[in-house]
């Protein structure tokens, strides 16, 4: 997958150096480069302001603790591991649990688990090219399916990583792709010309 | 919005490649500002990073000069030099139904209590707020110097580090200018100051136990501007109190590390008016 991430931002080493340091104006320079992109990951899984506000304030406290040494299990760099690859998943960690902790997504997850997995390979519908359109028809998705239909288009997780952020199986995540991906279309649909329905493939083997 | 139905009419060309590039295309959200100064007031005061390399005397000086100058002419830019040329004499210094009245002034000029005490102490209603949780951050602020008289949020009195304890500037009448923003940057600014002047290997006594009070008293601030329920002139308050908090610790931590090295600050040389 191509997906590039608009948290794909490089960060200067130099500039990790500082914040580790301790400094402040190196702090905010990382705040004002990932805002935008934590604040938006955060609004397209919680689908609300207030929440996306509070995931962007607690991943960047974390940001913080992690950079400026107190934090175990910060980021370290090793292997190789770009620093945005990291504060991403720190972001999706906190979208994820402020769902949890509201309730929202356990009680979607109950009773969905084991469902059909079809991989939708046709293109989207022309009604996605509009994004006040894409967008509301997002909006209308349970919070699991619109989690996962994001991790995997948007920010082009794997259906592994899906299944360890979400703390679900891969089947899960194949299944709730597969769902999101269907209730899109319809939600999409206008009016579409004869002879273009799109064909599902089902996939008998999966993890 | 166009009309959903405009789609019938495109051309193949008008669709997205893939989910990827479709949700590629949304466009990036910007959350409401003020996020990172909100950040910054929740970063334990504790927390401050504390400088434990060597001091050199230059920047001593660039700080305190920062301090003392720097400080100052913002404030007197946005206040003194940009008042309307009509702003008179008297309404720099109108006592007004605005001014709380004298004997307010003089309860207020009582030592402060520990940050601990105040919440023992300070039983009194405040006006307006009920006595909620903001009271005691706001007792904390009242009663450690005596010179803040209740003046309304349009002529809000700024004190300068420079200034005698007495005096007071007014801020910007101009209610389009947003006087909570210049205190968020004014609160980062002493921050990035504090971190930088800091250095707890030079410290007697007395001021080391002045500095952390100050550090509580901070902490206690930044404790009541997490708290659900507050208005924007309690949230204003509070990080007015924070401010005027953070120039004292500055103003602490500067003449502590100007004293270690046997030195002086001579605030009569960079004086401004």
């Amino acid at each position: 997958m191509t997906t590039r991430s608009s948290f794909a931002i490089d960060v200067p080493a130099a500039l990790l150096a500082r914040a580790q340091q301790g400094e402040r104006a190196a702090f905010e320079q990382l705040y004002r480069w990932f805002e935008r992109p934590v604040f938006t990951l955060a609004l397209r899984i919680c689908g609300d302001r207030l929440d996306a506000d509070e995931v962007l304030q607690e991943t960047m406290l974390k940001v913080w603790s992690a950079t400026s040494g107190a934090g175990a299990g910060g980021f370290r760099g090793d292997g190789g591991s770009p620093f945005w690859g990291w504060l991403r998943q720190v972001a999706v960690n906190e979208s994820l649990m402020l769902l949890r902790r509201g309730r929202r997504l356990s009680v979607e997850l109950d009773g969905h688990d084991a469902d059909e997995h079809a991989e939708d390979h046709a293109p989207p519908p022309p009604a996605a090219a509009d994004a006040a359109l894409l967008q509301r028809a997002l909006d209308q998705l349970p919070h699991a399916t619109r989690s996962v239909l994001w991790l995997y288009h948007g920010e082009g997780y794997t259906h592994d990583e899906i299944a360890t952020a979400m703390q679900r199986s891969v089947s899960f995540s194949k299944s709730q792709l597969a769902r999101g991906t269907r209730s899109l279309r319809m939600l999409l649909q206008v009016s579409e010309p004869a002879g273009t329905a799109y064909t599902y493939k089902k996939e008998q083997a999966h993890a | 919005m166009p009309d959903a139905g405009d789609f019938d009419k495109r051309g193949a060309s008008a669709s997205p490649v893939s989910w990827g590039d479709a949700f590629a295309a949304l466009p990036q959200e910007t959350p409401d500002a003020g996020g990172l100064q909100r950040l910054q007031a929740r970063l334990p005061a504790a927390n401050t990073p504390r400088v434990h390399r060597r001091w050199p005397l230059w920047l001593a000086a660039a700080a305190t000069l920062a301090l003392v100058v720097a400080l100052p002419l913002r404030i007197s830019r946005e206040t003194v030099i940009d008042q309307p040329a009509t702003a008179s004499a008297q309404q720099l210094v109108t006592p007004g139904p605005a001014i709380a009245n004298r004997q307010q002034l003089a309860s207020a000029s009582t030592p402060a209590p520990n940050v601990h005490d105040r919440h023992q102490t300070d039983n009194s209603p405040v006006p307006g707020n009920g006595g909620n949780s903001i009271a005691t951050a706001k007792a904390g602020s009242a009663s450690r110097r005596p010179n803040p008289p209740r003046i309304a949020p349009a002529q809000r009195p700024i004190r300068t580090v420079a200034e005698p304890a007495g005096a007071i500037r007014l801020a910007e009448s101009d209610a389009s200018k947003q006087p909570i923003e210049a205190l968020y940057a004014e609160s980062a600014q002493l921050e990035q100051l504090l971190a930088m002047v800091r250095d707890e290997r030079v410290a007697s006594g007395t001021s080391a136990a002045l500095s952390s009070e100050l550090d509580g008293r901070v902490a206690a601030i930044d404790d009541a501007l997490t708290q659900p329920g507050l208005d924007a002139d309690d949230r204003e308050r509070l990080w007015q109190q924070r401010v005027d908090a953070m120039q004292h610790l500055v103003g602490i931590e500067t003449t502590r590390v100007l004293a270690a090295r046997g030195d002086t600050f001579n605030a009569s040389l960079v004086s401004i008016d």
